[in-house]
């Protein structure tokens, strides 16, 4: 039985943002937007962008990312560069 | 009173407007380069004059003239400087407008831009056609009357007829200052503008050996004005976007030392980013001048990347920490030529009450007034005396734009900040004014206010905001609550995610008390201060 690629993304993203952000993962649901996190700034987002950039070998579009808010947004930027 | 000889040097340039220095270097350096690394993009000087005409040109065609404001939304590419230089060439100001950061509030991003555009009165706004897709559709609503394309206006093929422009009419209205609900625009003229890049080039004697390189964004005044200053030499200009930076500190010191520049320039934060950088292989020894500023320099973070990084070339003189703001165009202290960073050691408690005592605490030196400009304390108080910087030079600005003047009776700027001289050497001790700078960015303790007071279950208006330098920069908002203390926590994080959300603010610290134990007072100082001393207690 093989997992769907989308929900692989997605818990890649999540493992990512819990450790770039310092929070558990346990605490960040799909939908949790991530301006809200505890200690979330401007400069670990790019961070973090960055840390999935390289994971995935892929450069995201500022157009793209610009205006994510949730882990399931930045799974659908990664799941369309890795298409594209 | 430097203490190295006077350095020789040719003789400062005297055009007196942007456009007219610009034409003027461009004429004995056509190819010399403008490198945009992030946009992969360059331009010759002889290409900046050529391409700025033609955009000033397709301004004229829209109606701006002499007086007006252009508004400017771009990255660190050619249509940033063609923009800067088109403005000036029409005799209008040229008005940086931020970008939008990460993740931020996109609607709290429009409704900032938005205010800007109206306290400057802006008609036109140059959005650059690389951010078309990204902010097209909401640029029109910033409130411009025209949004027109980069691209658009330096494909123009109108005719400009020479005008002459007034060196004391704007040429960048800054909007650094200022809280999101009352922007402050600071007016810097031609005059101000040059007499800043003209005590830079001084106090660093500048030369055609130099190449300058930044990272900063050029909507910001050290971004900007640092840029300038290299273009008014003549010399290699090398810009990258903050992301480039952001994303893979490390990947940029190596474009960095790739193009063997001189000169840097970067707020205190970015020394912290760099120390995961590996010196191996970096050649760091043409680096002669690294400015640290823009927010308050930890000397743990200079002595720190002044070891990792000596083996790979790096000098300590090197360093550069420097105390400056938009309100003097960009920089008023530097430190000789050559000299170490010097650090005093001062007692933190008795800092506070106003008075240098030998202590634990580590203050870095920021240097003396650079040419052209004077700094004292507090009216002319004696060296060892904390009291409000004051500044007066050339490179000064003659006010806001709202017509108010942030200075003294006798006509200085009054800066906000704290400080105490020693030897003619400043050094930082604190803030008048109710702001804090992290990275860069000024927050205000009314915007946090007005955000936390905002959230559900906090009393309705019923919240202080302050800001803290201890035991870093941070602001720290108090809120009362009627709600149980089992829903405290939750409560605390709500506030915390407003506030992040809509003002990208992380160094924040949140506290809740019971009602009514806020101080009442109409006064946002008098509360202020109150309930600091609640904090303490």
């Amino acid at each position: 039985m093989s997992v769907p690629i989308a929900d692989q993304i997605t818990d890649i993203v999540r493992a990512i943002v819990a450790e770039v952000l310092a929070v558990p993962a346990g605490e960040l649901a799909t939908d949790t937007d991530l301006r809200e996190v505890e200690g979330t700034d401007s400069i670990k987002v790019l961070r973090l962008i960055a840390r999935i950039e390289r994971e995935y070998d892929v450069e995201l579009e500022d157009d793209d990312v610009f205006g994510v808010s949730t882990i399931a947004d930045v799974a659908g930027v990664v799941r369309k560069a890795l298409d594209g | 009173m430097s203490a190295l000889p006077p350095v020789p040097r040719e003789a400062p340039r005297t055009e007196p407007t942007l456009h007219e220095r610009l034409d003027a270097v461009a004429a004995t350096c056509p190819d010399q380069r403008i490198r945009f690394h992030s946009e992969n993009a360059e331009l010759t000087y002889a290409e900046l004059v050529a391409s700025s005409t033609r955009m000033a040109a397709g301004l004229a065609e829209h109606g701006a003239g002499p007086g007006d404001t252009i508004g400017l939304l771009a990255p660190n590419g050619p249509e940033f400087l063609q923009a800067v230089f088109a403005a000036s060439r029409l005799g209008t100001a040229a008005c940086p407008l931020p970008l939008p950061a990460g993740l931020r509030d996109l609607v709290e991003y429009g409704h900032r831009t938005a205010t800007i555009v109206a306290a400057s009165g802006m008609r036109h706004l140059v959005l650059s056609t690389r951010l078309q897709r990204m902010l097209g559709a909401r640029a029109a609503q910033f409130g411009a009357s025209a949004v027109l394309d980069s691209r658009a206006l330096v494909d123009s093929s109108a005719e400009l007829a020479p005008r002459s422009v007034d060196p004391a009419s704007p040429a960048v209205l800054q909007f650094t200052s200022g809280s999101t609900s009352a922007p402050k625009g600071v007016v810097l003229t031609h005059a101000n503008v040059l007499a800043c890049a003209e005590s830079i080039t001084e106090a660093i004697a500048l030369g055609p050996a130099d190449a300058h390189a930044s990272w900063l964004p050029l909507f910001h005044d050290m971004g900007l004005f640092g840029t300038l200053t290299g273009i008014f030499t003549g010399i290699p200009v090398n810009l990258w976007n903050p992301a480039a930076f952001v994303k893979d500190p490390g990947r940029w010191l190596a474009e960095f030392a790739a193009t063997r520049s001189t000169i840097s320039t970067m707020p205190n934060f970015a020394f912290d980013a760099l120390l995961d950088a590996e010196p191996q292989g970096l050649e760091l020894s043409a680096w002669r001048v690294c400015f640290n500023g823009a927010e308050i320099i930890r000397p743990a973070s200079v002595a720190a990347f002044g070891a990792r990084f000596a083996p790979a070339g790096f000098r300590a003189e090197a360093m550069t920490p420097g105390y400056g703001m938009a309100e003097a165009t960009l920089v008023a202290t530097l430190p000789p030529l050559g000299r170490t960073p010097v650090v005093d050691a001062v007692d933190r408690e008795e800092l506070t009450r106003g008075r240098v005592v030998p202590g634990t605490k580590e203050i870095m030196g920021l240097g003396r007034a650079v040419p052209g400009m004077e700094v004292r304390i507090a009216g002319g108080a004696p060296d060892g005396t904390v009291g409000e910087i004051e500044l007066r030079g050339a490179a000064v600005t003659g006010g806001y734009l709202d017509g108010t003047c942030p200075f003294t009776d006798d006509g200085w700027l009054r800066t906000g900040d704290l400080g105490y001289l020693r030897g003619g050497e400043l050094f930082f001790a604190g803030r008048v004014k109710e702001m804090i700078t992290v990275r860069g960015v000024n927050t205000y303790p009314a915007d946090v206010e007005a955000e936390a007071g905002a959230v559900p279950g906090v009393r309705r208006g019923r919240c202080v905001a302050l800001a803290r330098l201890e035991p870093h920069e941070h602001v720290a908002v108090v809120a009362e609550t009627a709600a149980p203390e089992a829903e405290h926590k939750a409560l605390r994080h709500a506030i915390a995610a407003r506030v992040r959300r809509a003002l990208g603010l992380s160094a924040l610290t949140v506290h809740l008390t019971a009602p009514d134990s806020l101080p009442r007072t109409t006064s946002g100082k008098l509360r202020r201060l109150a309930t600091a001393a609640l904090l303490e207690r």
